[in-house]
């Protein structure tokens, strides 16, 4: 069916571009003359007449209501037996196409090969790996499609071995998505240009005449600030604890001036919150009535971490309603370096800008609305998940979702910026057998990018699995979007998460 | 046009009392549903001697417990219906990797329990059947009808007050109904302009957009509404509802609603069968082919007179399995009575046309 269909889309391929197919001439391998026969391919209308009768005997055979009788089937077989592709080397189109002859390389691709059982699959592949097909073969496969175990065992880099084959050299596997290097910054320009090539169609930004950077409008809106009552009660919540701790006024000062210059006064208090709530932890208690603590002020304060105040800010927006998802960066690492996820996400912001545009108002959005735009639109996004197992995966990223929230709210930040995946022990994880339903929740997981599989990642001295939550997930629970942040568990509780079918 | 014998509601029930207990040898095949409407035709045709139930048993891999559990009581109560001996079948409706067989299996049992006996009549009772298993066995035996004097009913019992919280989970991949197979698939019909003619239903959102997408774009599309209906305002909630897809995605002009009795299947079907030979006559001579695509999605009524068209014309049917059922809240079984619903077709009777 594979070669009928690819020699009849050549023809029509060629048609469409206004060849008359008697300028075209099949070449075969040499010594081919009873297979070329078989196949017509001396006359361009009987090869493609033989190819539809193929066609027309597999389609007719494989939609009958009920399947013939296996002792009925000999005579199906006879307009079936059709192999093109043993013999096909060249296609000749004569000069009087386009002024010079030209000899094309056939070539044909399979896409989303994963939809093929998984033994079609084996079949095909290593049929296609033949040395003696000379025409060009390409096969895409949706990696994160395929089931659990066979994921896993293409991101080990594993190839079954299979006799009459060379894994390796015949066959050349090219990655499109990188799991293993996250290159933000590499995405980040990618998305940029997608933006930029979405923008640019819409009728509505057209009259506004001027180049439309998607990046310039998100990137320009003020940060955030919280309200005077919420930074009041941060500021007297710090009060206090300043007193538990019984520090000094220079030293709060000297640990605040440790802080990036750049960060707004609510932040600044923010991450003081954290900072004076891990020293609370570190220093035993003291006595109501003890001598005030030495003052330790030779002591190195060392620089606060990026990760920290990301994490102050995320604790601000769980307690605060703070803003946090704005700016073209957040947007970009949300989307799981998935353009499709990037455009669905941005387009919630497109939607907005473009009302602006057709009323006639200046194009911008503040922190407030890019934040609440995108969160609604991850919420959304996540109640219409409808596929296998939907409903067993909300439970599961509300499972994962409310225990690295629940680390991320800890008052001295123990990740910093906190948590947004499941680690269990890959020991832990060789426990599940394929036939389990959770291997079936979190094969669709990952195929529909709630969870993305981080493994092997290397951690205090062991080896664990990361579940980390999708780029969606993670704006709809308020998380943190960089790698690394993870809440330890077993394997045993997400399947009680996910819960047996009741 | 073409007919299709039907009778409605007590018409029904009469015609069941007057006609079965005189008839040949009878098969009654229907579905181990989880509603009580299920019980409501084998009731009346189980009691008589001279048929034969025999019933599916769908099997689905991600179904709650509690509707198993439904299920396995519904089969207890029809095996006390029974006067003759009954037989359960299970059919899978999925392979393990996920592909949709639930038509061929289904087809498969079929062509088992007619070879087993012969039989004057054949009764479907799609009442609690899936699309994917009834559709394809109507064909069946509407083809063997065409060669044989066998004579074919189909029957079908609705309650408005079906299971609302209960809700289909849809497989992520669709394709062709079997024995409803898109002739767009082979080579002479590649060039053909598609008309997709889709149900629009509640939360269906993601399902419209994976087939949309699966039939590469089809050239027209003809959302079906539901009007007349219980809820007059419920056209106009799903037109609300999908806007993005009819406005942005594909490209609609409103004119292309068909709008159709909410319960009505033979209103579904004048009106598919209107519209697909009024394309037909129009482009004849243009050298152009056009293909009418069904997609039957939603309640169970308006997907059966789908059915009647697709029969009537050689129509292809795309759609997207149901893999599992997702059920919010407590499973309220609801009151039995008669149901508000009831519908018989001479399918045998169906006088076909050639375009």
């Amino acid at each position: 069916m594979i070669e009928a269909k690819t020699v009849l889309g050549w023809l029509r391929a060629m048609e469409d571009v206004g060849i008359n197919l008697e300028q075209v001439r099949i070449i075969t391998t040499p010594n081919a003359e009873a297979a070329r026969d078989a196949v017509n391919a001396d006359d361009l209308s009987a090869f493609r007449e033989r190819a539809r009768v193929t066609e027309r005997a597999i389609f007719k055979l494989i939609n009958a209501l009920v399947a013939p009788a296996e002792d009925e089937l000999g005579g199906h077989l006879i307009d079936v037996a059709y192999a093109p592709f043993a013999i096909i080397e060249w296609i000749e189109i004569s000069a009087a196409w386009r002024g010079r002859a030209l000899r094309l390389k056939p070539m044909v691709i399979i896409d989303d090969a994963h939809e093929l059982h998984p033994t079609q699959l084996e079949d095909v592949d290593l049929w296609l790996r033949d040395r003696e097909i000379k025409i060009a073969r390409w096969m895409l496969t949706r990696i994160d499609s395929l089931n659990l175990e066979d994921f896993r065992r293409v991101l080990r880099d594993e190839e079954t071995v299979s006799p009459g084959t060379n894994p390796g050299r015949d066959r050349v596997r090219i990655l499109l998505q990188d799991t293993e290097n996250r290159n933000r910054q590499a995405f980040r320009a990618i998305a940029e240009d997608v933006a930029r090539r979405y923008l640019q169609p819409l009728a509505a930004f057209h009259r506004r005449g001027s180049f439309l950077s998607l990046k310039t409008i998100l990137n320009t809106a003020r940060p955030p600030v919280l309200s005077d009552t919420d930074l009041h009660i941060l500021r007297a919540e710090n009060a206090r604890l300043v007193e538990e701790n019984q520090l000094t006024r220079e030293r709060v000062e000297a640990m605040e001036a440790a802080y990036p210059a750049d960060i707004a006064p609510d932040v600044k208090a923010a991450v003081t919150h954290i900072m004076l709530e891990r020293e609370l932890k570190r220093t035993p208690q003291r006595s109501l009535f003890g001598a005030p603590a030495e003052d330790s002020s030779e002591e190195e304060v060392s620089k606060v971490p990026r990760p920290v105040i990301t994490g102050a800010e995320l604790q601000m927006l769980h307690r605060f309603e703070r803003p946090f998802y704005f700016g073209f960066e957040r947007l970009a690492d949300a989307a799981n370096e998935n353009i499709e996820q990037f455009v669905t996400l941005a387009s919630v912001l497109v939607d907005r800008l473009e009302t602006q545009a057709i009323r006639g108002r200046p194009l911008a959005l503040d922190a407030r609305q890019q934040h609440k735009a995108v969160r609604e639109q991850a919420g959304d996004l996540i109640d219409q998940w409808d596929f296998p197992y939907a409903p067993q995966v909300r439970k599961l990223v509300d499972f994962i979702g409310g225990r690295c929230e629940e680390l991320t709210l800890r008052p001295n930040a123990p990740l910093s910026d906190g948590a947004n995946a499941y680690g269990i022990l890959r020991s832990d994880l060789e426990n599940l057998d394929s036939n389990d339903e959770l291997a079936r929740v979190l094969h669709y997981a990952l195929a529909y990018q709630a969870l993305v599989l981080i493994e092997p990642y290397e951690c205090k001295g062991k080896t664990w699995a990361l579940f980390e939550l999708g780029g969606v997930a993670i704006i709809a629970k308020g998380l943190t979007h960089s790698r690394g942040g993870f809440v330890e568990g077993t394997l045993h509780q997400l399947k009680t998460s996910v819960g047996s079918a009741a | 046009m073409i007919r299709v014998p039907n009778l409605s509601l007590d018409d029904v029930d009469e015609f069941i009392s007057d006609y079965f207990p005189t008839a040949g040898a009878t098969l009654l095949i229907g579905n181990v549903g989880f509603s009580p409407e299920v019980l409501y035709f084998p009731e009346r045709l189980g009691p008589l001697s001279n048929v034969d139930m025999r019933f599916f048993h769908e099997r689905r891999p991600a179904v709650p417990a509690v509707i198993t559990h439904l299920a396995s009581e519904r089969e207890q109560q029809l095996r006390g219906l029974s006067a003759c001996p009954m037989q359960v079948v299970d059919i899978a409706i999925l392979a393990e990797d996920g592909a949709p067989i639930g038509g061929r299996n289904a087809c498969m049992q079929v062509h088992q329990w007619l070879n087993a006996k012969a039989y004057t009549d054949v009764v479907v009772d799609a009442t609690g059947m899936s699309r994917c298993t009834a559709f394809p066995i109507v064909k069946q035996l509407y083809q063997l009808s065409r060669d044989t004097p066998i004579r074919v009913h189909l029957l079908v019992a609705d309650s408005t007050q079906a299971f609302s919280n209960v809700e289909s989970v849809s497989n992520d991949r669709g394709g062709w109904m079997h024995g409803f197979p898109g002739e767009t698939e082979t080579d002479e019909f590649a060039k053909a302009l598609k008309l997709w003619v889709v149900q629009l239903s509640e939360k269906a959102g993601t399902s419209l957009q994976t087939m949309y997408r699966e039939l590469d774009s089809p050239e027209e599309v003809c959302p079906v509404l539901p009007f007349p209906a219980q809820n007059p305002r419920r056209a106009d909630e799903l037109l609300f509802e999908h806007r993005e897809y009819w406005q942005r995605e594909w490209f609609e002009s409103p004119l292309n609603f068909i709008r159709a009795h909410e319960t009505d299947p033979m209103d579904v079907f004048h009106s598919i069968a209107r519209l697909h030979t009024t394309r037909v006559e129009a482009l004849t001579g243009s050298g152009l082919i056009s293909q009418t695509v069904l997609s039957p999605v939603g309640r169970r009524l308006p997907g059966i007179g789908m059915l009647l068209a697709a029969l009537s014309y050689e129509l292809p049917i795309f759609y997207l399995e149901t893999v599992g059922y997702d059920v919010h809240g407590d499973l309220v079984s609801g009151a039995r009575g008669i149901p508000t619903h009831r519908w018989h077709f001479r399918v045998d009777k169906l006088t076909p046309t050639h375009d």
